[in-house]
């Protein structure tokens, strides 16, 4: 069953995608993009969980975590030139059982709007 | 003093005329640029943060980077990466982000004049492209990338 609409989910931001001026919009491009819930697994727990898992090489740093509801990705999706219906479907896994994918395909302009629309969070301190 | 060369000889054996490069029988070959002019063209075009992140790309990130499915950069994509830029002018002054996909391409992000948004995906065997004030996405070939260049310029 898709993740109820009242739902936020978060997405890790690594060094790769951010450069400390510009986001890039292949976070949210193509299929079966990854997801985490925060209805799961609260914000604050996040950052250690991606650390461990998505920090390799150790170069590649999590930077932000990126926010949205579900609701609003789905009214962005239905609003955009070519309309997507996005849902967004559970998908735990051991490291995570938090995680989800939205399993349509993304096009560059569609991450465009969907990465403007992310609440941003910084890392804290280590 | 003059020293005369002695006379070619002549090959003792023919490619057939389907096997010939044009590029050879013209001996004409267009220099393949040293690493360090790669460098100098990037350092140039993206400054010390893009040079220092595809640096980066390049030699940290292997197969498997992140979450165990990242791959590393394509050479393919690389290569017209370092063609377009001996061709691109980026407008309104800021340098572009340098940024490496999950598949191993690499993805450039700029502004226009305008403020709008310019987006570039280096792909193995073509380029994605975004153009928020043409409202216009698609791909190209390799082969149109001098082309590609041109038309961002005038935007």
């Amino acid at each position: 069953m898709p993740v109820a609409v009242e739902e936020d989910i978060v997405r890790a931001i690594c060094t790769d995608k951010w450069d400390g001026t510009r986001l890039a919009p292949s976070l949210f491009t193509g299929e079966n993009t990854s997801v985490s819930r925060l209805a799961v697994i609260p914000l604050a727990e996040h950052w250690d969980l991606f650390r461990k898992r998505l920090e390799k090489p150790p170069e590649r740093r999590l930077e932000l975590i990126g926010e949205i509801n579900v609701g609003q990705l789905q009214r962005i999706g239905r609003a955009y030139t070519q309309p997507v219906e996005l849902t967004v479907e559970p998908k735990p896994e051991d490291w995570n059982p938090a995680h989800a994918e939205i399993p349509q395909r993304i096009t560059r302009g569609l991450a465009n709007q969907i990465v403007n629309a992310l609440k941003r969070h910084q890392a804290p301190a280590r | 003093m003059t020293t005369i060369l002695p006379p070619p000889r002549e090959s003792v054996y023919q490619l057939s005329e389907n096997l010939r490069d044009e590029a050879v029988l013209l001996g004409v070959r267009p220099a393949v640029p040293s690493e360090a002019e790669r460098e100098d063209l990037l350092f140039s075009k993206l400054g010390p943060k893009g040079w220092v992140r595809l640096h980066h790309f390049r030699h940290y990130y292997s197969a498997g980077w992140g979450d165990g499915s990242g791959k590393p950069l394509s050479p393919r994509a690389l290569e017209t990466f370092y063609r377009f830029l001996e061709f691109a002018v980026f407008t309104g002054g800021a340098k572009p982000s340098v940024f490496l996909t999950d598949q191993g391409c690499i993805e450039l992000c700029w502004e226009d004049a305008a403020r709008k948004s310019v987006q570039l995906e280096f792909r193995p065997a073509e380029i994605e492209f975004f153009i928020e004030s043409q409202d216009s996405e698609g791909t190209v070939p390799h082969n149109a990338m001098r082309e590609l260049a041109r038309r961002l310029e005038s935007i």
